[in-house]
Order: structure tokens, then sequence, then C-alpha cells
């Protein structure tokens, strides 16, 4: 079961790296946290939503795969 | 790090800088670059004309939908951007190698962020009118998610195409032993 869905967040590293620089790192350097009272929010999403993606792309796989 | 590979992540980080500043204080009518194709796109998909109105951006009147400037696509262009940099300078190179990493980086971040943000926006009309907000889930949420996991799903598949290119653009060895 661990080792489709830790293949599919090997994968999916480099984009989420991307992504989450763009999306959180450069707001927060930016001052987002203090202006906008939905960063918090915005942020638990793009940090989130990602993560379930990959891990139901990697269970997909596993069921796929079938049982060994 | 090569010297080539350097010139050509300092290209790449600028551009992402300049577009990160231009975003900032661009009007509508700046960001026509990156909507005037995706409103062109959305409106052949939809079969509705998706017209510019000056300082809000492309309308669709049947749809009562507006692609506006923070439906740009210009924060997804810019992680494609570096990403797809990293990936195509790995394998360093001189002189025209550069031009091309940096040309191919681009041409795929806009053409990723252009075909990306069309079918965000096309996926967004079709949530608006099926109408599933209730409760803590309302419409605007819903469209959080929904641009979050297709500006995601949308780098995942850029990824495999910079690897793909950068695979492609390699220069190979000949004589191997197989």
């Amino acid at each position: 079961m661990k080792v489709p869905i830790a293949r599919a967040f090997r994968g999916a590293s480099t984009p989420l790296l991307w992504y989450y620089a763009i999306a959180v790192v450069v707001p927060l350097l930016n001052g987002a946290a203090a202006r906008d009272r939905l960063f918090f929010e915005h942020t638990a999403f793009v940090l989130l939503v990602p993560v379930v993606l990959v891990a139901v792309v990697g269970l997909l796989r596993r069921i796929r795969a079938g049982p060994r | 790090m090569s010297g080539s590979r350097a010139a050509a992540l300092t290209v790449i980080v600028l551009a992402m800088w300049g577009l990160k500043r231009h975003y900032a204080s661009a009007g509508v009518e700046d960001l026509r670059w990156i909507l005037w194709p995706t409103g062109k796109l959305v409106a052949l998909a939809t079969g509705s004309p998706f017209e510019f109105e000056r300082g809000a951006g492309y309308m669709s009147r049947p749809h009562l939908f507006l692609i506006e400037k923070s439906c740009a696509g210009l924060n997804f262009m810019i992680a494609a951007l570096g990403m797809t940099g990293f990936a195509l300078s790995r394998d360093g190179g001189r002189g025209v190698r550069t031009a091309w990493t940096v040309g191919a980086s681009v041409a795929l971040s806009y053409a990723g962020a252009v075909l990306v943000n069309t079918v965000r926006i096309l996926v967004a009309i079709w949530l608006c009118s099926a109408n599933l907000a209730s409760g803590w889930w309302t419409a605007a949420r819903i469209h959080r998610l929904e641009g979050i996991a297709v500006y995601f799903a949308g780098l995942m598949v850029l990824d495999v195409v910079a690897r793909r290119f950068a695979e492609a653009g390699r220069p190979r060895g000949c004589g191997a032993p197989s």
C-alpha cells in the first residue's frame, strides 16, 4: 500500500515544490498574511489539495495494480 | 553548475521576477497578451463569445462569467517557467543551447498557462451552472478548490512534458554497448 503512494509523491515532488513556492512562500514574503484575512484559509487549501490529489493517484495506481 | 546553465537560470529567474512585478502593477488591459488567447479558447469551447470590457476583463453574458485579472494564470505561468527552466537546463550546453532552454521554457510555460487556465475556466463555468454550493462549501470555496486542483494537475502534466523535451534535446553518446 505504501510503495505506490510514496512513488506518487516522489514523482510529484518537483511540481509540488514549485507550486508551494509560488502560491505560499512568495505571498508570505510579500506580506500577504498580514494584509489578507483569507490568506490562511487559502494557504490551507493550497497545501492540502495537491497532497490529497497525489495520494488519490497513488491509491488508484495501487488498486489498478491489484493484490500482490 | 556549468556557466551556461547558470546563465540560463539567471535569465529565467529574472523573467519570473519581471512577470511577478508586471502582474502586481498591471491592469486588465496590460494582461491582454495572456487573457485574449484564454478568452478565445474558452469562447471556442463554450460556443459563446467573451467580449473585452475595459477595466474588467473578458465577459460572457450568456454564462454571466468574467475572466478578470486574477484569472490570468500569471502565477501558474511563473511556477511553470521556473519548473521547466530548471528541467531543461539540467544538461547544460552552450550558446544556442542556452537560448533554446530559455526560449523553450518561456514557450512551454506560456502555452501551458493558456491551456490549463482554459480548462480551469471551463470547469468553473460548469461548476457554476451545477450550483453545488451548500453550507460551508460556498461557491467561492468550490471555485478555489477547483482552481488549485486544475493548476496543480497542469503543473504535473507540464513537468512530464518538460522532462520529455529535456530527454529529446539531450546530446546522445554513440557506440554505447548494448
